[in-house]
């Protein structure tokens, strides 16, 4: 380890890493501005500007910037000295001379990098007497606002945008101080990744709309560390709640999973929780009066156990839900049974989820973001994964600018070098690898794209392991006529030339049950060859994986219908799911009609909650606790943020009648071995302080409330965790052992204060818990209550192949998720649903782009679970893509959801003016 | 002994001094305009809105008696939604006062503030807000500011150049 002198102090610090990064790790206090601990270093705002001395004898030093000098053993560097604090502050004062006089009605003002930079460097008199330069601003879509005049021409924005996460609207125009950062023409941003400017940009440019339009300043938020439920990837967010609206999503950093970085799905979809439909009333549905009657909670309670007191075992059926806690579904199960317990997966989905649960378990275990970033080739078979769990997609585009990195190290550029890095790699990339039945927002960065027919594509994959297993010198027997052969020998050369290669694959609806099968197959031989493979599998939902744990293999949703219609059933609950979102609404009708007391518990006045007989209220993510299981098993605990309002309380104290939150903990983590350190997710102690999920600097404390009650509401308790909501207790950036509640350090009122709590350089937060690896191999038993998984389902044969289309599913980032589609900002990114077809398809058929199409889904395994197939026909205008595999049709993936078989889909088209003819 | 008949005569020669008690509130006192009584929010010369919602005199207040909740007005300009000020808790400090960098909110000679109900020590925005400038008459935030309100756009503010062409070669 390289020793540093900083101001006559010595230092130990990692090697490899430029001196910013150190004096980060040192927790010493330099400014910077273009530097980002994911997008490195450019040194262009020379703000880092630090004095290195040649030698001991050296006074006077000369001026370095500490982000592009690399870290040298015995360096002696001084921050503090006159000179080169004068040099920061002068600079700052100059960036300073065009900056508007803005900070009162900016959104970044409080958690400005730019003010806290400002004040560092003890610039505090503005002497520029000058005019100012101006910009105009552009709309840029309903989440981010634009401010140009702000902008202290930092480029990390266009950095972060192109070169992370591979965004091309975003871009820097005109030149010196003038240069603007925009699009070419005003309009919504293209990338998933927007968001994160908020973060990225230093200054108010790039500000969050939604958080302005019930904006309170940073200083006044309510937070803690919560697990995002937006997809299965299970980033780590701050919630950020004041007076009882949840007004924004930040990031919270995990060295392993998100980092610094969100989606827009995760950091824009938060607002169902402020929903004008959210539960807050027990509702009963009085048959008498044909109206509804509300419910106290005491009643409320009463009514629920008189339900269940008054149902047979055999006549009680309970639905879980994979996007709410683990806790909720568990206090479910016990409350009706495991043998009355059904997961909301359709059987094509909870199939796959329990090879995949087999997978982990026998063969290899699933890795995380940062290993995926590492990986020096990657195969991704048949997921959008942009569009259904985009930080993966974030993580592949950093996975394929390795190649060039290591260029790089090879002339001795050091990887944080980033202008230089950059210029070294030009289009090289890290080889990629698709396989998928159409084109994807991954394509820029791929070697090669093979879009195919899901029978071909189950061809490729099994020629690839082929590949992989014999020797590679089988070569010389390869028909080089054959492009698929050459391809996968392609393919699996660069899967065995690597050293950390990666297979990336995920589980939906439309997911072919053979090609997942092969697919796993192939990671278990690329594993076996090289034990440094990576294998990384997402899922439907933010909990599948931790519902599927519970669930017994066979329990799924078509099941559940099934023993619906086949046996009397008295009382069905359903706990935070909307049916109507997996089966249309003639056959949900039938089962409803037929069943006496539907009791719903959701949050959300859902089409499902509509039909209840008693619904209870319940809480979000955000005002609860909860644990949540990622697609890689990683068991994650949620704290809650915000104490819930009227008779919301969590459905796991409905549904075990007002048991405290750690009590529950208990009982779980006695459910299998791996889940013996749960509780070490909510540490309780007794006695003592608790941490604050308020800032010392809190407002309004005694007037907030002063419109309801002049005397003041005590604040809301919370007996289940180390928190509290209030700004007493320990504040976070001093509380050593906790999860710090959210992120300020004195003097870095920004995200940026991140560093500070960091153990070492962008290593994980100190205090927090990284997660409980489930499937890991020291776990001895990762078995909840669950059977071997029952195997695979069949590949459908089409009855008629000519006339009929393999349906598979088109994703969107803002269409598939439930809670986000609630939320109105995202509604209007969502695309107009319509059925997709390349042209040499359409052309054959005679159809043109536009037209509106009939169709009708023909299922080709006939069971007992598409007895209330509906037989009518829908129409949806025909887009022509030709990034489709020919032989498939595409269609939005809610819609084959809802409306779709649970096996193979095929489709029948008609043009709506000469029906029958297709 | 002496020093106590010295006493008694400063004592007595007080009962024919005038005495300093006013016959409030027939008679009112005078307090200065820097008195630091109950507290407005005031308008700028153009008869807008000053208070921004900025949250600075919230934060400030040493008893935490002002809460509220910013909006935007469709140009963009910043106000306050909500303004509440809860006088069963000011101590007239003034903090808020200098905090405020619009000059929005500012302290009057008017302390005649008492009340029966103790609810009524809650003013609201419609009580707070008053149609003049106050103490200080020509500052005009949104004058200085780069944020483009209705009949300000980018540039036209104080000291500001046209917004740059960037479209323009010119380097
Ligand atoms: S970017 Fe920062 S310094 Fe500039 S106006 Fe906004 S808060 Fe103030
Ligand atoms: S917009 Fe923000 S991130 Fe981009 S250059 Fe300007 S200050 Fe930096
Ligand atoms: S005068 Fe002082 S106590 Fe009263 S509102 Fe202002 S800052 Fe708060
Ligand atoms: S400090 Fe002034 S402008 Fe800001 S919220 Fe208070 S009164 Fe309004
Ligand atoms: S941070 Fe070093 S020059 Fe910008």
């Amino acid at each position: 380890m390289p020793e540093i002198i900083v101001d006559g102090k010595s230092y130990q610090v990692a090697a490899g890493g430029n001196l910013l990064q150190a004096c980060q790790s040192l927790k010493l206090e330099l400014p910077y501005f273009c530097w980002h601990p994911a997008l490195n270093s450019v040194g262009s705002c020379r703000q880092c500007a630090v004095l290195i001395y040649q030698s001991e004898e050296d006074t006077r030093g000369r001026i370095s910037m500490a982000c592009m000098t690399a870290v040298a053993d015995g360096q002696r560097l001084s921050i503090k000295a006159d000179k080169v604090a004068k040099f920061r502050e002068l600079c700052i004062e100059a960036t300073m001379t065009g900056h508007p006089h803005d900070c009162p009605v900016c959104e970044e003002a409080g958690e400005c990098h730019l003010q806290d930079m400002t004040l560092l460097s003890g610039h505090i008199n503005r002497r520029f007497e000058g005019p100012k330069r101006t910009h105009n601003n552009q709309y840029l879509g309903p989440f981010i606002n634009h401010e140009m005049n702000r902008c202290i021409a930092c480029y990390r924005c266009v950095r972060f945008y192109r070169d992370y996460s591979g965004g091309t609207d975003l871009n820097v125009f005109a030149s010196r101080n003038n240069v603007f950062f925009g699009r070419a023409e005003a309009g919504v941003l293209e990338s998933e990744f927007s968001g994160n400017l908020v973060e990225v940009c230093p200054t108010g440019v790039f500000t969050d709309k939604t958080y302005s339009q019930h904006y309170s300043r940073k200083w006044d938020l309510q937070s803690a560390p919560a697990i995002c439920i937006h997809c299965s990837v299970g980033c780590n967010i701050y919630p950020a709640e004041r007076n009882g609206i949840l007004r924004r999503i930040s990031n919270r950093f995990h060295s392993q999973l998100n980092g610094h970085f969100l989606c827009d799905r995760g950091r824009f979809g938060y607002e169902f929780v402020n929903h004008a439909k959210r539960n807050e009333q027990v509702w009963q549905r009085n048959q008498q009066s044909k109206c509804t009657d509300q419910l106290d909670t005491q009643q409320a309670f009463n009514r629920l156990t008189e339900l269940l007191a008054t149902t047979d075992q055999d006549e009680l059926v309970a639905i879980g839900s994979s996007r709410t806690s683990l806790e909720n579904n568990f206090s479910l199960q016990c409350l009706v049974g495991k043998e009355n317990f059904y997961s909301d997966m359709k059987s094509v989905v909870q199939i796959q989820v329990n090879q995949l649960l087999a997978h982990y378990r026998q063969v290899q275990q699933s890795s995380d973001l940062q290993s995926l970033e590492q990986s020096d080739c990657l195969l991704l078979i048949g997921e959008d994964v942009t569009q259904t769990a985009p930080r993966v997609a974030l993580a592949v585009r950093q996975m394929s600018r390795n190649a060039g990195i290591e260029k790089a190290a090879a002339l001795g550029i050091p990887y944080w070098s980033d202008a230089e890095v950059k210029n070294i790699s030009q289009d090289l990339k890290s080889p990629l690898h698709i396989i998928s039945h159409c084109h994807t927002k991954l394509d820029d960065i791929a070697t090669s794209i093979d879009t195919r027919h899901p029978d071909v594509q189950l061809l490729l994959i099994e020629k690839i392991s082929h590949y992989l297993i014999v020797d590679a010198n089988i070569s010389t027997q390869i028909d080089p006529d054959n492009e698929l052969d050459q391809t996968a020998l392609a393919i699996s050369i660069d899967l065995r030339n690597a050293q950390h290669p990666f297979i990336l694959t995920g589980i939906h609806l439309g997911q072919n049950s053979a090609i997942f099968t092969a697919t796993l197959l192939l990671s278990a031989i690329l594993y076996q060859l090289n034990p440094a493979a990576g294998f990384i599998c997402t899922l439907p939902q933010a909990n599948s994986l931790g519902l599927s744990l519970l669930n017994d293999g066979d329990c799924d949703l078509d099941a559940a219908l099934q023993r619906l219609t086949e046996h009397k059933t008295k009382t069905l609950i359903i706990l935070e799911t909307d049916l109507y979102r997996y089966y249309s609404v003639e056959k949900l009708q039938y089962l409803f009609d037929n069943v006496e007391n539907i009791i719903v518990l959701d949050h959300l006045l859902t089409a499902t909650a509509e039909q209840a007989d008693l619904l209870l209220p319940t809480c979000s993510f955000a005002e609860s606790h909860g644990s949540w299981v990622n697609y890689e098993g990683r068991l994650q605990g949620g704290i809650k943020c915000f104490a819930a309002s009227k008779q919301r309380r969590p459905a796991y104290q409905w549904l075990t009648n007002d048991t405290d939150f750690q009590s529950i903990i208990k009982d779980l983590s006695g459910l299998s071995d791996c889940l013996k350190t749960l509780g070490s997710l909510y540490p309780k102690q007794s006695g003592g302080f608790n941490n604050a999920r308020k800032s010392v600097r809190e407002s309004g404390r005694t007037a907030l409330s002063s419109y309801i009650d002049i005397k003041e509401i005590p604040p809301d308790n919370d007996f289940d965790s180390n928190y509290q909501h209030s700004s007493e207790g320990i504040a976070s950036h001093i509380d050593k052992n906790q999860s710090p509640a959210y992120i300020w350090s004195p003097n870095w009122n920004s995200n940026e204060a991140v560093s500070h709590f960091q153990q070492t350089d962008n290593g994980a937060i100190r205090g927090a818990p990284q997660g409980i690896l489930l499937f890991d191999k020291t776990a001895n038993d990762t078995v909840f209550r669950v059977k071997n998984a029952t195997g695979e389902a069949p590949l459908a044969k089409p009855p008629n192949v000519d006339k009929l289309f393999k349906v598979l599913p088109f994703h969107h980032i803002f269409n598939d998720e439930e809670l986000s589609s609630y939320v109105a900002t995202v509604q209007q990114l969502q695309p107009k649903a319509c059925l997709k077809l390349n042209s040499q398809q359409a052309q054959s058929l005679g159809f043109t782009a536009g037209e509106q199409l009939h169709y009708c889904f023909v299922p080709a395994i006939i069971s007992n679970h598409d007895r209330f197939k509906s037989k009518e026909t829908q129409s949806l205008p025909l887009q022509i893509d030709d990034g489709i595999a020919t032989g498939v049709i595409l269609l939005p993936a809610n819609i084959i959801q809802q409306q779709g078989a649970s096996f193979d889909n095929w489709l029948l088209l008609t043009r709506t003016s000469t029906r029958g003819e297709s | 002994m002496k020093s106590q008949l010295e006493t008694l005569a400063k004592v007595l020669k007080h009962s024919f001094s005038p005495a300093d008690t006013v016959q409030y509130p027939e008679q009112q006192p005078y307090l200065s305009p820097r008195y630091r009584g109950r507290i407005v929010l005031t308008r700028d010369p153009d008869g807008e809105e000053r208070c921004v919602a900025c949250n600075l005199c919230a934060t400030v207040c040493p008893v935490d008696c002002i809460a509220l909740q910013k909006t935007e007005l469709a140009d963009g300009r910043w106000v306050a939604e909500t303004f509440d000020i809860n006088f069963a808790r000011c101590i007239m400090c003034g903090f808020c006062e200098e905090a405020c960098p619009t000059h929005a909110i500012q302290l009057t000679p008017d302390f005649e503030m008492a009340e029966y109900d103790r609810q009524n020590l809650l003013y609201r925005k419609e009580h707070l807000l008053i149609s003049g400038t106050g103490k200080y008459h020509d500052y005009n935030f949104y004058q200085i500011s780069g944020k483009a309100i209705a009949g300000k756009g980018k540039g036209e503010a104080q000291r500001e150049l046209a917004p740059v062409d960037i479209k323009s070669l010119l380097p």
